[in-house]
């Protein structure tokens, strides 16, 4: 299935992933953009990147980012300010 | 017209190839605005002084405290409960006696943001939080002048150079940013000190017109995995401030 990703960081790109889940669709954004937005050590979502599943933050989904991604649905990935200085 | 001890002074920085005296002479007769002296002010107020940035106007209606010494390197014991614009000015002008330094002990709002960024050059952010930042970028982008973000976060730290009407702007790329806050956030000062030495180049490439700015890309860091982004950014057309 392809899948598309939209971003405020890296345009739309499309990933071609058979079952996709939302850990599998960001494993291959981390590929891509060569930058871990899962933690290499714990899995965990990088702090700075927010990821909503038709407009749901993961986090609130029953399966978190193990939450299987159907044909139609809206995945985005966002980059959120860094507020401290 | 730069003096013999000034030419001294710079000698390092006017030796480098597309800088030269013209480029120190450009420096001498900008005026730069640094929105917060904090983590990152600190640091792009120190290198923008020492580098001979003509005027540099410092804004922050803070006092020094004793949590803040981890990483502003500006001040010292002996500088808290001072208002930390006119520490910091004493300190930069003991740095550069060739530098005008003018400080701003006041909020930046609504209400006093235009007189605040009148007549600067490059607006460096040297804010913490992000309420001002979209402040700070609307005014930029209203009156022509090109806006420096920086920010942090632990280990992590993003910059962009927004030019207005040319690259996107704040508002374009943190649209939907959360609008949660955190009273304190975690911070080791090599992480602001690495992000404001690249704010102070960006600024010194933009008034020297050297080299290629920061401008419509994004670097974010992470010094956790070492990994760095550098995204290219688009403008958002119905974007709230610069969108057509």
């Amino acid at each position: 299935m392809v899948v598309k990703v939209k971003t405020n960081f890296f345009g739309q790109p499309e990933f071609k992933i058979e079952n996709p889940t939302i850990k599998k669709i960001l494993l291959e954004l981390s590929k891509k953009t060569k930058f871990s937005i899962l933690d290499p050590t714990n899995g965990e979502v990088h702090s700075d990147f927010k990821i909503y599943l038709n407009s749901v933050e993961y986090d609130g989904l029953l399966r978190g980012i193990d939450t299987e991604v159907k044909s139609g649905d809206e995945v985005e990935v966002t980059l959120v300010i860094l507020a401290g200085g | 017209m730069l003096s013999r001890k000034e030419l001294d002074r710079y000698y390092r920085q006017i030796i480098f190839p597309d800088f030269d005296e013209r480029g120190q002479k450009k420096l001498k007769n900008s005026h730069v605005l640094i929105a917060g002296v904090g983590g990152l002010g600190s640091l792009s107020s120190t290198y923008l002084t020492r580098a001979g940035i003509g005027h540099i106007t410092i804004v922050d209606n803070d006092h020094v405290e004793l949590a803040d010494l981890n990483r502003q390197i500006l001040y010292q014991d002996e500088n808290i409960g001072e208002r930390k614009v006119d520490s910091a000015r004493k300190r930069l002008l003991g740095m550069n006696p060739h530098v005008e330094i003018t400080p701003i002990f006041e909020k930046i709002q609504k209400e006093n943001v235009l007189s605040i960024v009148k007549g600067a050059q490059v607006v460096v952010d040297g804010l913490d939080n992000f309420e001002t930042r979209f402040l700070l970028n609307s005014i930029c982008v209203k009156e022509n002048i090109p806006f420096i973000y920086g920010g942090i976060d632990g280990l992590n730290g993003a910059i962009t150079t927004i030019i207005p009407n040319k690259t996107p702007c704040l508002a374009c790329i943190f649209r939907n940013t959360p609008t949660e806050k955190k009273d304190f956030l975690p911070v080791f000062g090599f992480v602001p000190g690495f992000i404001a030495s690249l704010q102070s180049m960006e600024a010194i490439k933009l008034l020297a017109n050297i080299g290629t700015p920061l401008a419509g890309k994004l670097l974010l860091f992470d010094g956790k995995t070492g990994e760095f982004l550098l995204s290219h950014l688009n403008k958002d057309s119905d974007c709230s401030i610069c969108g057509k």
